[in-house]
């Protein structure tokens, strides 16, 4: 295949996804709903948040769940070390990991720089970017700023910046790999990084500065801590939660090619609450829609996954974590339950 | 006299935002379905594909007002690097939502050829994919490629030599007819 055969190709395979002539403008408005949609759902986290709602959770895994059961259990206070640095709160050795470099720039900073030189490259980092001037009074229209995230000059994850401060300590939630470590690490060596050789992370605001507003960029960076492979799953042997631990006590698999896919799972009565985690990986032949409960969803990519999680008080009836497809495809992949109780229970 | 003041911004600032809200929709209606195009390149997958272009055009009306570039080339960026850290993380942090795209998949069988090629780009690493598709299909310069993934033009180069060598090789494409090799 030369390159004249590949364009001609591409605009081929493209063409695929075109609708009829007739349809484009009732296709797009029908996008502009879901647009709309978008838009409003991130504005209504913002308006939680900034109302001090429990609405707004972020499970350990970084998923953003805004239609959380009713009954998810609350949070518990935090008794977990942290390390502060220009007002912001890290998490110091989250579920036995361990933070290797961290930096927060002051209100307004435009770019951060953190140089590390890793002892291991099962690394996972997190990067917020919160307007901190705006917290305090009214929520504007739009979000304000957009940050980038590179390290040794790759780019890693880019994102928009909060309206609000999110006092919750950042924790270690973004990684490579599908959890397992090997992948990780790949994924690290990917990007330049080696053992006992510094490596330069930056984080830049990519977005005009606005008058008015001053985001405060945050960068950490931890060696993660111990992982479970069960079943074909790699997945955190802890959690963190909302301040408290949690100890995973179980997983549930089931290898399914269908349209849906369902796994039930029990809790107990041991513990005052449970965090159940689902999961889907290694789809293939399309892609769907995860929901733990009757709670939040998540669209799932073609080839990677997703995983969400909630919180439940017993005594509750068992708890099921679905997959359904989208278009009614059979699609093939690993569904998968995990429950997590407190490390200090009941 | 400060209250009057306030509602005339007010109203001003509520017809800046009808304004930018007709141009946004008429952006969409007219240019959606090619960014859509790009999307489905990048993902080989119609559902994941609108997703992504939602997700692109949600943040660019967020950002409408101080777009400095084209409005097409701020969403193509943000198609390509949003792709880039969706799959980059394990958890990527969607939205969680309910909707489903509602056309039906296309079929593979119709284009076998585009199949075809279709399982070849799903074999490159994603970057490497996002460089093809932004030389070979948006035909954006080396230099505008590497500005949009934020890297170097050295790397666009090496990175679209390797993908090209990979499909040049790949069992999908495999050409046995030795006049095309002069072409390779």
């Amino acid at each position: 295949m030369n390159v004249d055969e590949l364009r001609s190709g591409l605009t081929t395979l493209a063409a695929q996804v075109d609708v009829e002539p007739a349809t484009v403008a009732a296709d797009a408005h029908a996008r502009l709903a879901r647009v709309d949609r978008l838009v409003a759902r991130a504005r209504r986290l913002r308006v939680a948040a900034a109302a001090g709602a429990a609405v707004a959770v972020v499970s350990a895994a970084g998923l953003v769940a805004s239609e959380l059961p009713r009954d998810s259990a609350t949070p518990p206070a935090s008794g977990l070390s942290t390390v502060e640095d220009n007002g912001v709160s890290l998490y110091a050795s989250p579920a036995g990991g361990v933070l290797v470099g961290h930096v927060v720039g002051d209100p307004g900073a435009r770019t951060l720089t953190l140089t590390v030189t890793p002892k291991s490259l099962d690394l996972a980092w997190s990067v917020e970017c919160a307007n901190a001037t705006a917290s305090d009074g009214p929520l504007p229209r739009r979000s304000p700023d957009e940050f980038s995230l590179s390290v040794n000059g790759h780019p890693i994850s880019s994102g928009s910046c909060d309206d609000v401060i999110d006092r919750t300590p950042m924790n270690a939630d973004s990684y490579f790999g599908f959890g397992a470590p090997k992948g990780n690490v790949v994924g690290w060596r990917d990007l330049g990084l080696r053992v006992g050789q510094p490596s330069t992370f930056t984080v830049r605001r990519t977005s005009p500065t606005t008058e008015g507003r001053n985001p405060q960029l945050a960068l950490g960076l931890w060696q993660r801590g111990p992982q479970n492979h069960d079943s074909g799953v790699w997945y955190p042997h802890e959690l963190i939660v909302d301040g408290a631990t949690y100890v995973s006590e179980s997983i549930s698999t089931d290898p399914f090619a269908a349209r849906r896919a369902a796994i039930s799972v029990r809790i107990g009565t041991q513990y005052d609450r449970y965090w159940i985690t689902g999961g889907a990986e290694r789809l293939d032949g399309g892609n769907g829609v995860l929901q733990v409960g009757d709670g939040a969803m998540a669209a799932l990519d073609a080839t990677g996954g997703a995983e969400l999680g909630a919180g439940y008080k017993p005594p509750h009836d068992p708890v099921p974590v679905t997959f359904r497809s989208h278009h009614h495809a059979t699609v093939s992949g690993l569904l998968y339950a995990i429950v997590y109780h407190p490390l200090d229970g009941p | 006299v400060t209250a009057d003041a306030d509602a005339m911004a007010d109203e001003g600032r509520a017809i800046a935002t009808d304004s930018n809200r007709q141009v946004f929709e008429a952006f969409v209606v007219a240019r959606s379905p090619r960014l859509l195009r790009t999307a489905y390149l990048l993902t080989q997958d119609r559902g994941l594909a609108e997703d992504l272009l939602q997700t692109a055009l949600a943040r660019a009306w967020r950002s409408w007002g101080r777009i400095e570039t084209s409005p097409e080339a701020y969403v193509r960026a943000t198609l390509a690097n949003t792709y880039a850290s969706w799959w980059r993380r394990r958890w990527n942090g969607e939205l969680p939502s309910a909707d489903l795209p509602d056309h039906p998949a296309p079929d593979p069988g119709d284009q076998p050829a585009a199949h075809e090629l279709r399982d070849a780009l799903r074999r490159l690493p994603k970057r490497q994919r996002a460089v093809v598709v932004l030389r070979y299909f948006e035909d954006q310069t080396e230099a505008e490629t590497a500005r949009i993934l934020g890297c170097s033009v050295g790397t666009v180069k090496s990175q679209a030599s390797k993908a090209l060598a990979k499909l040049r090789v790949d069992p999908a494409l495999a050409d046995d007819d030795p006049r095309s090799e002069g072409q390779r």
